[in-house]
């Protein structure tokens, strides 16, 4: 009965429902109509569609819930039911000797967890167990765990179980497999109650002068209005991810310490917080060197882009003929649909070896460095720059354009003396928006910037391999991440959470340039 | 006029010239102008020479390594190796047989020298010739003439090796009494070595060297010394014995060396399922291994140590070079890099559940972004009143498109995290669902601001036509402004995919590069969206830390070929779509 009445099947059965339910409606309305179908508020295909949407949309709403929280829910109920006193997470006097209390708390809280895992995991393993058609429920639910073949049993079946199957286990595995099996009918079962009753409901609503256009389109706006909150959930979401680790790390660690701190070396332990001898901590996880190292790629790739992307962009829009502009354009283009990974690549692979041939290997160590990626990244945001001052610079009215020639200036004096200081805002707009993608960009950093893990100080040498804040959190938190229980991958959290601020503000300023700028000429 | 009064002195003719003739002045002007010009044009080309120094980095190091070099070989499965014990081979024997020693030193060798000994190649022969080539070019490039004879007349290399190994040791010592005070002893050896080279067949030498003993009889030990030093005939003489001691080193390891026994495990499967196989023999493409598939591209030209594909030498190689003009290896296009997964080998690495996850991820954002950006649009465009909520969405809307991809990624590992505190464990982690919802908040920032367009590119009369006639705000909105819209929209929705496909950093961090052993992946339908995948850039990104350089630089740029190919269908689509549906009104 249980297995019958899964989520899926509950789903395929809500479908069906509203399937019926169309045509039903359909012609409920067709026969309340009486034969003149103008008499209807609403065609009858709207009655058909409202009965359907009132039978499916609820209980598919629900089902998506529960099949997110039935797990959240069954996992609280496990903690629940586990008690402070259990035997098995007593912690025996000969381990407790020399420990701090809190020393005891932290290993007896370990112990919980691990119990509590065993406990599910002998539940999954009974399931197994029984599915494989090995034993009934009435004959689980006699079962004792002095039976050391019980083990042995679940594991000759091939299932997993934990170390060590104690009474206490198997009592509450057992009492968390009924409260699941619950669990699992209860959902499918409220999807379809509450398919039901929509069907029933908003069959019995079909008369003729029922409003079931309007009925539908609300639907239909509810969605639409939902799908436009995403935006703002996904934000919500960003910032909740990014700002909860980041403030634990902080008060462990201090804000001080981060922001001005000249190292950075993780210590590396991966679970819990690593703390020497003196109680501090033996990560350094300093900011500066990781900025600097941001801010120094950052800058090399301005000093490429803007120029190029300045000039490119004005030649374009100023001098260059139709035809001349058809082909560049687009072939600038190009460039920006590059992935940046490649770009990575092309740096490690080509420039940071011709660079390395040019100045030569005493100032240059490595093939990466802080001009390998500067350049390529610099190279990479050229279109940027161009293709947004070219839309600042067309935006620059006619008017001006030909007042000035009409004064005796030459095309290029007109450039720098009119259309530039009109554009400029919008311009440095367009650059601090380079600045924020620059600061931001990831794949190029970690290929052709460096790989160091620790490091200190700030590194002056333009041809040195540096350490940025992207670099570090892909190193970070690729892999296998377990959690958020090491400083080191909090630090990370902390590292994005001051990435995204400086993205933020830079945009929001770039934003506030260009809409000033449009302002003044629209 | 008053005014001008006081000015009567006669008012300098002015230069008559031409409105048409620019001035110096002005031509000055114009020329510092031009400057500006020119600094575009340069700019423009510089970044245009990028662009190509980009493309031609990319083809010419990735379309090589789509190609692979393989030796057709006669694969005789050996009953012997396979059952030692004689009697028939049951399947459990085969399947408990080695995959090392039993299939790559054992059948796959043996089938090697079966095949080079119907080609006629003899190995022991080339190996032979290849040293003793080399040993005669290091003699004579030191001036000792006559080697080839020499060595042949020895016997075996062996042979030519200890006599030259003997005519060495007579240098040395003449060398070393040189080095002493004994001017007779010094002379004396200097005469036995001249005697040992004469004797060897080195006439020149000798003579050089009895020359020497004459400078050492006058008294001049240390000229003597330097003159013996400069002929340099004693590291030669050594030099070339270590050649010639090489072809009784050489063994089966360094011949099954060449070859990449890949499909050792396949081998066994099949033999597993197939016992009747024993004792017969099947005609196989097995990989040459990749490093002298740079020597076989002409990458590395196999002289001298720099240009030797690392752990070969030259006798090896000497082999390949005989195998293929014996047509036994051949150059393929290597369809199995599309199919294979991938590996740390870069002989059977390939890219096909990378292709297949990317493509579910890409399902996954056309799915989710397609209905939630069309709907915020929608709404937002035709139905949001105007007030303090809707800004706000519209600010972060604007705002999320800016945000730095890694952010994203963050979010991602944050809700695995989550996940794995609140106890779903990690199944979700490395799937292409989540994947694909990552990189659909990612993308919806940006088919929202191309759907708002297309959705205001359709003109009011439209929706002032439907309304007039009486449809509904919302008929108004789904019967005729989306239809018109819905090129505009889907151009929009697939330069967004494209976006999507490149995005890397996301995915690395909600674990896709750990995903090593990643299968290909079910269809969607059988939960193909909840297993390990990969995708195209992370496996570039796998690719790209390979030990192996033919990987690093070879496959790394291929896989890098499949995906711009793949981008480039993608906008070309959209520029189609656009040309053939954009309506102007």
């Amino acid at each position: 009965m249980s297995a019958l009445l899964t989520l899926p099947t509950a789903l395929l059965i809500v479908f069906i429902l509203a399937a019926v339910g169309f045509v039903l409606g359909r012609k409920r309305a067709i026969s309340a109509a009486g034969g003149d179908q103008s008499s209807l508020h609403s065609l009858p295909k709207q009655h058909g569609w409202h009965v359907a949407l009132a039978t499916a949309a609820p209980a598919f709403v629900l089902i998506i819930f529960w099949s997110f929280f039935s797990g959240l829910v069954s996992n609280i109920y496990v903690e629940a039911i586990v008690p402070d006193d259990q035997p098995e997470l007593r912690l025996p006097l000969d381990q407790r000797e020399g420990l701090s209390d809190r020393e005891i708390e932290i290993r007896i809280e370990g112990r919980r967890d691990l119990f509590i895992a065993n406990v599910k995991s002998l539940a999954v393993a009974i399931d197994g167990y029984i599915a494989n058609g090995n034993a009934t429920e009435a004959e689980v639910g006699n079962w004792r765990a002095d039976l050391a073949p019980l083990q042995e049993r679940l594991r000759a079946d091939g299932q997993v179980v934990g170390a060590s199957v104690t009474q206490g286990a198997l009592t509450h595995a057992l009492s968390l497999r009924s409260f699941n099996r619950g669990l699992a009918v209860t959902g499918p079962a409220l999807a379809i109650a509450l398919s039901v009753i929509g069907f029933a409901l908003s069959l019995a609503l079909i008369k003729r002068d029922f409003r079931a256009r309007i009925a539908v389109e609300g639907w239909a706006r509810g969605f639409l209005v939902f799908a436009s909150t995403m935006a703002i959930l996904t934000t919500v979401a960003i910032l909740y991810a990014l700002t909860a680790p980041s403030l634990t790390f902080f008060r462990e660690y201090g804000v001080f310490n981060f922001l001005f701190g000249l190292e950075w070396a993780p210590a590396g332990d991966v679970a819990g917080v690593p703390e020497g001898h003196d109680g501090e901590y033996e990560s350094a996880l300093g900011f500066l060197p990781l900025i600097w190292g941001t801010l120094y790629i950052a800058l090399v790739a301005l000093l490429v882009s803007v120029p190029l992307g300045l000039f490119a962009a004005i030649y374009l829009s100023e001098f260059a003929s139709k035809r001349v502009r058809a082909w560049v354009k687009p072939a600038l283009e190009i460039l920006a649909g590059v992935p940046t990974i490649v770009y990575g690549i092309f740096a490690l692979v080509t420039i940071g070896p011709f660079l390395q041939a040019v100045v030569g290997s005493t100032v240059m160590p490595n093939t990466v460095s802080v001009v390998t990626a500067g350049t390529v990244m610099g190279m990479m945001l050229v279109p940027f720059v161009s293709s947004l001052s070219d839309d600042v610079i067309n935006a620059v009215p006619q008017a001006m354009r030909d007042g000035s020639l009409g004064l005796g200036a030459t095309p290029s004096e007109t450039v720098l003396q009119v259309i530039l200081p009109a554009a400029l805002p919008g311009i440095v707009g367009a650059i601090v928006l380079a600045a924020s993608r620059a600061i931001g960009e990831t794949m190029i950093v970690v290929l052709a910037a460096g790989a160091l893990s620790n490091v200190t100080g700030l590194e002056p040498n333009p041809f040195g391999a540096v350490v940025t804040v992207t670099t570090r959190i892909v190193a970070v938190l690729t892999g296998e991440g377990s959690g958020f229980d090491s400083i080191d991958v909090l630090a990370v959290f902390a590292l994005a959470f001051t990435l995204f601020f400086i993205t933020l503000g830079l945009n929001l300023l770039a934003q506030r340039m260009v809409a000033k700028y449009r302002e003044q000429y629209d | 006029m008053t005014d001008a009064t006081g000015f009567d002195a006669p008012i300098p003719p002015a230069a008559r010239v031409s409105l048409y003739e620019r001035s110096a002045q002005v031509k000055q002007r114009h020329r510092k102008g031009a400057a500006l010009r020119y600094l575009g044009v340069a700019a423009i080309t510089l970044v245009l020479f990028f662009l190509a120094v980009l493309l031609w980095s990319i083809f010419s190091r990735g379309i090589p390594a789509l190609f692979q070099y393989q030796a057709e070989i006669e694969i005789y499965y050996d009953p012997e190796i396979l059952n030692p014990d004689g009697g028939p081979v049951t399947p459990e024997e085969i399947g408990d047989v080695s995959l090392r020693s039993g299939f790559e030193r054992g059948i796959f060798l043996i089938s090697l020298k079966r095949t080079l000994d119907s080609a006629g190649i003899d190995v022991a022969q080339v190996v032979a010739d290849r040293w003793i080539e080399e040993a005669v070019e290091r003699l004579s490039a030191a001036g000792l003439s006559g080697g080839a004879e020499i060595i042949a007349g020895a016997g075996a290399p062996s042979e030519g090796a200890r006599l030259l190994g003997q005519t060495g040791n007579t240098l040395r010592a003449a060398a070393s009494a040189l080095g002493g005070d004994d001017q007779a002893g010094a002379v004396e050896a200097l005469e036995t070595a001249s005697t040992a080279l004469a004797e060897a067949g080195f006439a020149e030498a000798a003579a050089t060297l009895a020359e020497i003993a004459a400078t050492a009889g006058q008294g001049a030990l240390s000229d003597a010394a330097d003159a013996l030093t400069a002929t340099g005939y004693q590291q030669a003489l050594f030099d070339a014995a270590g050649f010639l001691r090489q072809p009784d080193q050489f063994d089966d390891g360094d011949l099954s060396a060449i070859i990449y026994a890949a499909n050792r495990r396949d081998v066994r499967d099949r033999l597993v399922a197939n016992p009747d196989l024993v004792g017969e023999t099947a005609q196989e493409g097995v990989p040459i291994d990749i490093s002298v598939t740079r020597y076989l591209s002409g990458e590395l030209s196999g002289e001298g140590q720099a240009n030797m594909p690392p752990g070969f030498n030259e006798a090896q190689l000497a082999i390949v070079d005989e195998m293929v003009e014996a047509g036994i290896i051949d150059r393929n296009f290597r369809w199995s890099f599309f199919t294979n997964v991938y590996s740390q080998n870069g002989e059977v690495a390939g890219i096909g559940p990378a292709l297949m996850g990317s493509a579910y991820m890409m399902l996954v954002v056309l799915v989710f972004s397609l209905i939630f950006g069309v709907a915020a649009s929608i709404y937002l465009e035709e139905f949001a009143p105007k007030n303090k909520i809707t800004d706000f969405i519209e600010i972060n809307i604007a705002n999320l498109a800016a945000v730095p991809s890694i952010v994203f990624g963050i979010l991602g590992a944050a809700i695995l995290f989550t996940l794995t505190e609140l106890g779903f464990g990690n199944s979700i982690r490395g799937t292409a669902l989540l994947g694909g919802l990552v990189l659909s908040l990612m993308t919806l920032p940006t088919i929202v601001i191309a759907t708002r367009a297309a959705l205001k590119a359709v003109p009011p009369s439209i929706r002032d036509a439907a309304l007039g006639i009486g449809a509904s705000k919302v008929q108004t909105v789904f019967h005729h402004v989306l239809p018109l819209a819905a090129p505009g929209i889907l151009t929009g929705t697939i330069i967004g995919i494209a976006q999507a496909l490149g995005e890397t950093a996301p995915l690395l961090l909600i674990g896709l590069s750990v995903s090593t052993g990643a299968d290909i992946l079910s269809s969607p339908f059988s939960g193909g969206l909840l297993e390990q995948a990969q995708s195209m850039p992370t496996v570039v990104y796998l690719f790209a830390q390979n030990e192996d350089a033919p990987v690093r630089e070879g496959l790394a740029q291929a896989a890098i070929i499949v995906m711009l190919l793949l981008l480039f269908a993608l906008n070309f689509i959209a520029i189609i779509l656009r040309r053939r549906f954009e309506r102007r009104w």
